[in-house]
């Protein structure tokens, strides 16, 4: 089903056994759907966006989109990485421009950074001096470790809010949160409308309807369960058969 | 509505339907901005909502340095050369009792408004302070230096470029005195010498001589106070923002809150409203909410999870 602006205030009506637009406009309503299509998001983490950045030269920090960041891949840029020239007589040589450069991805591979304790920094074992290995955030800030000493590309996952209201959208359609998501909509605008109605044991059911079902997407397509290399292994009793 | 952060009368518009009073009546528009208010400033202390990281200085033989923010969370010592060390945090009993080497900072401890750091120090030194701060009201989200700015010696436009001698860019809309504000700038281009200095009225900030992004927290001073940028040489301001430590006071003020705690804010008015009307029960319903989506918003956007070694073998 599409769960356009429309079929869901029918299900929320229903829901509320409120046919009438006396009590609750749609223009109300729609609000609520509004609210609800950016909780979700906040909730579930689950509008999920790809991006890259580049790092400051001798600077740990890259501005952090959206919500959350929830990976960073250190990425040669399809085996071309930029250098910035330095003050010295030996590279290019015009100090402050980005050099394009081939490189061969054994020089410089893909990584997946990894997460750590802001108490972590100064302590890790850096593998290659000034090449992002390791990353937290803080706020709106990403900081690298170890202090990049160049300028690299960071390919970094995030969680972000929806880019516009569904009211503003020819669609009218929730079209930035993935379909298992949709359902979640109409029963959080269900749960706020009862508030106003002051229908308590309402809005206690619709709220924990909501976030039953937000949670059950979240776990099954969100969360992330990485197989094991076991996972790939024979059972003793099925190898021996 | 604003999207997808809400300003005050967003704010208002959702707190009135949730109490059924579209039009003022039992709760005015002043009850509802000081209900916003409270709500944002719950956030941020008991969520830790507000994460910035300041750059300041040690003094030298000056056992503290101080720190306007709610909470320090952790101290990071910045060297000239080497790399940069998260310190420890320490309680003052525990002064010339831990081993020290050297004489740079290794230690640190939070006590009122300041942080204290072991050993004294006996220069200046530079550090990073991660805090957690109040919720302040957006002032300037993105500048655009073509209005509002002014500064002989800049170019100003999306970016505000400066070359030569020494030059002031000048905030055309006047501070208020004795206010906290948050500055936060993203720094380019920084030539040989280049620098650059924000000053909140007499107040003076730290000295900025590196490209990245800086975020600094100062009370202004004296009468009419302007902000004033301060810079030396080539310099390149590719972002500033600006908020202020001031209440909900008019239909278009929005927090510096990231967009997830918005809704908060409404259902905590809507907690406050039905308080008013000494509607008990659905208070408690609805602060069991409130307390719970705080708990799980903190987890997904607060809350740090460090990866472990194992999630990167393959085994």
């Amino acid at each position: 089903m599409v769960y356009t602006v429309s079929v869901m205030e029918s299900l929320i009506r229903s829901d509320l056994n409120e046919v009438s637009t006396t009590r609750i406009s749609s223009a109300q309503l729609q609000n609520l759907m509004d609210e609800g299509y950016k909780h979700v998001a906040a909730l579930a983490l689950c509008v999920e966006r790809e991006t890259y950045l580049a790092t400051t030269k001798d600077h740990p920090f890259v501005k952090a989109p959206g919500h959350a960041v929830t990976y960073i891949e250190r990425v040669p840029d399809s085996d071309t990485v930029w250098f910035e020239d330095t003050a010295d007589v030996i590279w290019e040589d015009t100090v402050d421009v980005l050099w394009e450069e081939e490189i061969s991805p054994n020089d410089f591979s893909n990584k997946g950074l990894t997460c750590i304790s802001p108490l972590a920094v100064g302590y890790v074992p850096i593998v290659s001096s000034g090449i992002p290995q390791c990353w937290f955030q803080w706020g709106d800030l990403i900081y690298i470790e170890p202090t990049p000493t160049d300028r690299y590309i960071l390919r970094v996952f995030y969680s972000d809010s929806p880019t516009r209201a569904m009211s503003t959208m020819a669609t009218q359609y929730p079209e930035d949160l993935p379909s298992e998501f949709h359902p979640c909509i109409p029963k959080y605008a269900a749960a706020m409308a009862c508030i106003r109605l002051k229908r308590w044991a309402d809005v206690a059911k619709f709220y924990n309807q909501y976030i039953s079902l937000l949670q059950a997407a979240r776990i099954a397509y969100i969360k992330k369960h990485p197989d094991a290399r076991a996972s790939h292994v024979m059972p003793d009793e099925v190898a021996n058969a | 509505m604003a999207w997808p952060k809400l300003t005050a009368s967003d704010l208002e518009t959702l707190g009135r339907f949730f109490l059924n009073e579209d039009v003022a009546k039992f709760y005015t528009q002043a009850e509802f901005y000081r209900w916003f208010s409270v709500a944002a400033s719950d956030l941020a202390e008991k969520a830790g909502a507000v994460q910035l990281v300041l750059a300041l200085e040690t003094g030298a033989l000056v056992r503290t340095v101080d720190v306007s923010a709610l909470k320090v969370n952790f101290v990071e010592y910045v060297p000239t050369t080497g790399k940069p060390i998260m310190l420890t945090r320490i309680d003052p009993l525990k002064l010339g009792n831990f081993p020290i080497t050297g004489t740079a900072p290794q230690y640190w401890y939070e006590y009122g408004s300041s942080i204290g750091i072991e050993p004294l120090p006996d220069a200046v030194y530079p550090i990073r302070v991660y805090v957690s701060d109040t919720a302040k009201m957006v002032l300037i989200a993105d500048a655009d230096f073509s209005s509002g700015w002014s500064g002989s010696g800049w170019a100003l436009g999306d970016t505000a470029i400066h070359t030569g001698a020494s030059s002031d860019l000048t905030y055309g809309t006047t501070l208020t005195e004795g206010s906290s504000y948050t500055l936060r700038l993203r720094i380019t281009g920084i030539g040989t010498g280049g620098t650059v200095t924000p000053y909140f009225g007499s107040a003076r900030g730290e000295t900025i001589s590196s490209d990245g992004y800086f975020t600094q927290t100062m009370t202004a001073l004296s009468g009419s106070p302007s902000l004033i940028l301060t810079a030396a040489n080539d310099i390149t301001i590719e972002e500033l923002s600006l908020s202020v430590e001031v209440d909900y006071a008019a239909a278009g003020d929005q927090t510096a809150l990231e967009d997830a705690w918005h809704p908060l804010i409404a259902l905590f008015s809507v907690i406050q409203g039905l308080t008013k009307n000494k509607e008990a029960a659905p208070v408690s319903l609805l602060t069991s909410m409130y307390g719970a989506e705080m708990a799980y918003t903190k987890q997904n956007i607060v809350d740090i999870r460090p990866d472990g070694r194992d999630d990167i073998t393959y085994r």
